[in-house]
């Protein structure tokens, strides 16, 4: 098999450009020239991806380009690897988890769970979100109807953390510990509370909660 | 309740991207089309905001130890109430909202381009943001034309003065309605790009510092006011 980073690093400098014209049709020049969806998807468009998310944890680049690459990303992936992907190898599944995700009850703020929301869509993700303002009752009652793997909570406020500590504890009460996983984020957040309140991740901005949710998903396989 | 609703609000594409977390500066020569998406975003924006101020004045009666008692009896608690207010003759209490229809169009948009979207809920934040600022710089020129002064905006949220205190009192000063605002059970204004705010006036007021220095985040945060940096 032809090494593919070089083309993940083309790709990611297309998505960078957001240029999706342009990496619409690098996509499916590869695709039509011999590599597999399946290939395509795991080492060249999550490599890509992963290396954009790196580039901002190393502050290369802003929040914006972040989410203007992960935008080009999502219409390269719903217009061009999904449809290949169930054409020639239906039943794979891209899908990495599920997430029910809100701003907590008391919160309003949303912009930052917007980024999130977007990041991890373009990851793989099917994320539900509930808004903002949602009390841990909605949020447990989804996670279940939904059968979530993951529960993301964002919280701006002071006001609006103890809503978390009580999310977390509603799962616990309803036997979900263990088979829900809940990652918190927010600009008052830290590491410490996410522990204190027994969540079980924290995630900083958009690249970390991520990260952190694809390695829940691997701890909970 | 006296409302002011001819608002002429400027929104600048800069405010919008650090709104973001990014520099504007590097962003104008790497990225030139997120600079055009924020200027597009203002225009859309601009003929959705329907900026309004609902506001009343109250005599300040006593001081006490960690509130204030307004002449009407009613009373605002809170460190940062007496600490700041305490040499105030009157306190302006404000709603300022730029109204909903701008967060039901960025919502819309935000379903099938985010980056777009996202620019429109920065450019709604940066419009209330204006307007309150707008709005205090208005107060105080009234102040200023009978020799008055006005305080530091506070706003429940900020150090010493929580939001599920704050809110409340200020929501029973003021009939949101009229400005078709409403704080829920959860202490949260809708529409949401509405700011809560509070002036204190009267002569010789200690005006040191900006609402900055009594902010939570004030070491952590990457939007503080430049005017705030300059003074850091
Ligand atoms: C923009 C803003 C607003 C906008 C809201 C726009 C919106 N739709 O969200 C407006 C102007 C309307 C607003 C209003 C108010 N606000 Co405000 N607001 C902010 C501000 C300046 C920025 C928030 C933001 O959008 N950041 C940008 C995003 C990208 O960053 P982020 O949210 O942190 O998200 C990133 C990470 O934290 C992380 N993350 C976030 N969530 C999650 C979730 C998960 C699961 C993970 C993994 C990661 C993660 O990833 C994100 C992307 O990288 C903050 C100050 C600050 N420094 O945070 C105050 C702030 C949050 N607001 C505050 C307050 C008090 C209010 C008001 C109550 C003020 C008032 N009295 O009127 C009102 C309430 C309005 C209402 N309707 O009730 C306070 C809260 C203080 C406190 N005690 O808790 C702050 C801290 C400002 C301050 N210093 O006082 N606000």
């Amino acid at each position: 098999m032809p090494d593919l980073t070089a083309y993940s690093q083309e790709f990611a400098q297309l998505l960078l450009n957001s240029d999706v014209q342009r990496a619409k049709e690098y996509s499916l020049e590869l695709l039509d020239g011999g590599i597999s969806p399946i290939d395509f998807f795991n080492d060249i468009f999550t490599v890509a991806l992963t290396e954009i998310g790196d580039k901002f944890a190393r502050l290369d680049i802003f929040l914006p380009e972040l989410m203007d690459a992960a935008e080009t990303a999502k219409t390269v992936s719903t217009e061009v690897v999904q449809p290949k992907l169930a054409e020639k190898n239906a039943g794979y599944n891209t899908i990495r988890g599920k997430i029910v995700l809100c701003s907590v009850k008391g919160d309003l703020h949303d912009i930052g769970k917007n980024m999130v929301k977007l990041m991890l869509q373009v990851n793989g993700f099917d994320v539900i979100d509930l808004g903002v303002d949602i009390s841990p009752r909605d949020t447990i009652r989804k996670a279940k109807e939904e059968e979530a793997d993951l529960i993301g909570l964002s919280s701006l406020m002071t006001t609006s953390m103890p809503y978390m500590k009580e999310t977390v504890e509603l799962r616990d009460e309803f036997g979900l510990k263990g088979k829900v996983k809940v990652i918190v984020g927010g600009a008052p957040i830290t590491p410490e509370y996410s522990h204190q309140i027994g969540a079980d991740a924290f995630g900083r901005d958009a690249i970390e909660g991520v990260r952190e949710c694809l390695r829940l998903m691997e701890s909970t396989k | 309740m006296p409302i002011l609703d001819q608002w002429n609000l400027r929104l600048d594409a800069d405010a919008i991207l650090r709104g973001q977390g990014a520099d504007p500066v590097i962003l104008r020569t790497r990225r030139p089309n997120l600079v055009k998406i924020a200027e597009q975003a203002i225009g859309e924006a601009l003929t959705r905001v329907y900026p309004i101020v609902l506001y009343e004045r109250y005599p300040v009666g006593s001081i006490l130890h960690n509130s204030i008692r307004l002449l009407n009896g009613k009373e605002i608690t809170g460190k940062a109430i007496s600490q700041y207010l305490s040499s105030s003759k009157e306190v302006l209490v404000m709603v300022c909202s730029i109204g909903a229809e701008l967060e039901e169009y960025a919502s819309q948009v935000m379903e099938t381009d985010m980056v777009h979207g996202l620019a429109l809920y920065g450019a709604g934040s940066a419009a209330v943001e204006a307007l309150a600022n707008a709005a205090c710089q208005y107060f105080e020129e009234q102040a200023a034309q009978k020799n008055w002064q006005t305080t530091i905006p506070l706003s429940p949220g900020m150090i010493g003065w929580p939001i599920e205190v704050g809110q409340p009192q200020i929501f029973s000063l003021l009939d949101g309605e009229q400005a078709g605002v409403k704080l829920t059970e959860s202490a949260i204004m809708l529409p949401m790009k509405s700011l809560s705010l509070i002036l204190g006036l009267g002569e010789d007021l200690n005006q040191q510092g900006t609402p900055c220095d009594y902010c939570s985040m004030r070491d952590i945060c990457k939007y503080r006011s430049d005017h705030a940096k300059q003074d850091a």
